[in-house]
């Protein structure tokens, strides 16, 4: 199987599965109790005119499964449709969300797989040994730790006690910083945040790291290269971790919805001004084409990350394309 | 069958006697249990255990920090911290045992029917399966939740709901190589029934990773409980160690105790089961047992 049709052949299997999503989504959203109409017109006093007419408005009115297929129709055209609490379109209010959360756990990602790697590379080196026992406590202890208290935590020291960083949001408010400064001063609230929703990812990445090491340095290949008398570094890093890798750029892809979670979590935190956020402020307002439009951008996004990971586990490794038909 | 049950008795014994030997090797997985064995205690004792009932307010002054009295200090409302801590082990070990156990089960049965009827049933089961891994598992809990009505019954099922096709998987993947071996066609060949040969023949020597995911799965529901009940989430009537830290939030700085006592509960017990499936990993993987 050429690698161009392995991509297409995997973004089409993608598709179905977005369809299930939306319509999982949908279905929830219907059979919950609690009436959206009541919510909004709540703060304004009721008349039942006025109730049918926003029912008719927001299209309430219609049957369900109307109502369903009008929404597929109407997000395969990428229109995440209207959010009457803000009065605005839903893919606009989301997308001025979206920078936020993603340079959270984009830097977090990139932290842990920073620190991870060498950290299951260091514990593999002599299995069972003294140094291997500790990565591998530490690690597992790390994601015991909820994600939401080690932020309190890390407030309580680093920002009340030791007073090095800030506490919350994402800019300091007021500043007037721009160019380099305000970059720095976004940096400066990002460290916690950031190191917080990384450490859970991290463990995992330096366990999976070392047990795949573990597993890949005990192959036939690798003992080839210690005969042909190559060095220890050149053994483990161009022979083992190469091939070790491959599992872990299929677990990251795995653990972006996990991640998602954290998010939201950390946001709560540190007052992230993100999409997790943006969702409990949709939830708190049940206001379901918001909702409904967050769930699907994130189900997308990690539908997306998938495919890279499969691709890209595809490029690093032909075994892939031709053993998965 | 009889015969067979006298004879499988002690076989059963033997088998438990041997995992055990194996598993009292694994240092850190008796650290778990022995945790797991206090949290478990202190659930069941909770009444006995603490001074003061959680939710009972002025049971001494407002933001008392830790003392001879008040062992973690109280809270705005002069709660028992240490009360709250205690009682809130029933919560999340409810949670994390109900959901880990209701998942798996629901896991075993989507896993051993794909892997063992194969064909179309297999390919749509496994369609759903793929949909429901991609699903981001605590955003879905979290509006679950807040849709339908923050209740550890509506926790617990949520969970359920949302976690067992890594389960699924597993079963699957080991029912497709397990059906087609001689036991199996051995039972086949004395006309026993699917249901039959899924749950006694095949299913027992399918076991091993199923347990150690479900170990780990405890540790992942009671993390998800405490994150809901942390957003103001989980049900506002139980004490719990997530309501807790929710309580927490604003007086962080005022009377740090609030947020400590309860998180490190929730640390040590997630860390419990997750030290378990370490040991229960070393006893139960085949592929360790070579060494």
């Amino acid at each position: 199987m050429s690698l161009p049709y392995y991509i297409l052949k995997r973004a089409l299997q993608a598709v179905p599965l977005l369809v299930g999503v939306v319509v999982i989504n949908f279905i929830i959203i219907h059979l919950a109790p609690g009436d959206p109409v009541l919510v909004i017109a709540g703060e304004y006093g009721t008349t039942p005119e006025y109730l049918a007419a926003m029912r008719a408005k927001m299209g309430l009115d219609k049957p369900l499964s109307v109502q369903l297929l009008v929404y597929l129709k109407t997000i395969l055209t990428g229109d995440l449709g209207h959010s009457f609490v803000w009065n605005q379109s839903v893919l606009r209010i989301i997308l001025e969300f979206v920078p936020a959360t993603l340079l959270l756990m984009g830097s977090s990602l990139i932290l842990s797989v920073l620190i991870g790697v060498p950290l299951g590379v260091w514990a593999s080196r002599k299995p069972y040994s003294l140094m291997d026992n500790t990565i591998t406590t530490v690690s597992l202890a790390g994601y015991s730790i909820p994600v939401f208290w080690l932020g309190i935590m890390s407030i309580l020291l680093f920002s009340v006690r030791l007073k090095w960083l800030p506490t919350q949001g994402m800019a300091s408010i007021a500043s007037g910083y721009t160019g380099g400064a305000y970059i720095l001063d976004i940096a400066r609230h990002l460290v916690l945040p950031a190191s917080v929703l990384a450490l859970a990812q991290l463990a995992l990445i330096t366990r999976l790291t070392r047990a795949s090491l573990l597993e890949v340095m005990s192959l036939d290949f690798i003992t080839t290269a210690w005969s042909k008398g190559l060095g220890e570094n050149w053994v483990i890093f161009r022979h083992g971790l190469r091939n070790a890798l491959l599992p872990i750029v299929t677990i990251i892809g795995l653990q972006v919805g996990y991640m998602f979670g954290g998010a939201i979590l950390t946001e709560t935190v540190f007052a992230w001004p993100g999409m997790g956020r943006l969702m409990l402020r949709a939830l708190s307002t049940r206001d379901y084409p918001l909702i409904m439009g967050m769930f699907v951008v994130i189900t997308v996004m990690i539908i997306l990350v998938n495919l890279l990971t499969d691709i890209l586990y595809a490029v690093l490794d032909p075994r892939v394309r031709i053993a998965k038909k | 069958m009889s015969a067979s049950d006298r004879r499988s008795a002690p076989r059963l014994v033997r088998a438990l006697a041997e995992f055990w030997r194996r598993y009292r090797k694994n240092r850190s997985g008796l650290v778990g249990l022995a945790l797991v064995c206090g949290f478990l205690l202190l659930a069941v004792l909770a009444g006995a255990i603490a001074p003061f009932a959680p939710l009972d307010t002025k049971t001494g002054a407002p933001f008392e920090p830790p003392g001879p009295i008040h062992y973690f200090g109280t809270d705005d409302l002069g709660r028992d911290v240490f009360g709250g801590v205690v009682y809130g082990a029933r919560v999340s070990l409810a949670v994390g045992f109900l959901a880990a156990i209701t998942s798996t089960i629901i896991g075993i049965i989507i896993g051993a029917v794909a892997g063992y009827f194969s064909g179309w049933i297999d390919d749509l089961l496994m369609r759903v399966t793929e949909m429901f891994m991609v699903i981001p598992v605590f955003v879905l809990a979290l509006l679950l939740v807040a849709l339908f009505g923050p209740s550890v019954s509506n926790v617990i099922i949520v969970i359920s709901i949302l976690s067992w096709p890594g389960t699924a998987r597993l079963v699957r993947a080991d029912f497709l190589s397990l059906k087609s071996r001689e036991f199996v066609e051995a039972a086949r060949s004395l006309s026993a029934g699917h249901v039959d040969i899924i749950f006694s023949e095949i299913l027992p020597n399918a076991l091993a990773p199923v347990i150690i995911t479900a170990s780990l799965r405890v540790a992942t529901a009671i993390l998800i409980e405490a994150g809901l009940s942390f957003l103001g989430f989980g049900d506002p009537n139980t004490i719990s160690w997530g309501l807790m830290l929710y309580w927490a939030q604003n007086f962080i700085r005022h009377a740090p105790w609030m947020a400590i006592f309860p998180g490190l509960a929730i640390s040590l017990t997630t860390l419990a089961f997750n030290l378990m499936g370490d040991g229960l990993n070393d006893a139960l993987n085949p592929r360790l047992k070579e060494r």
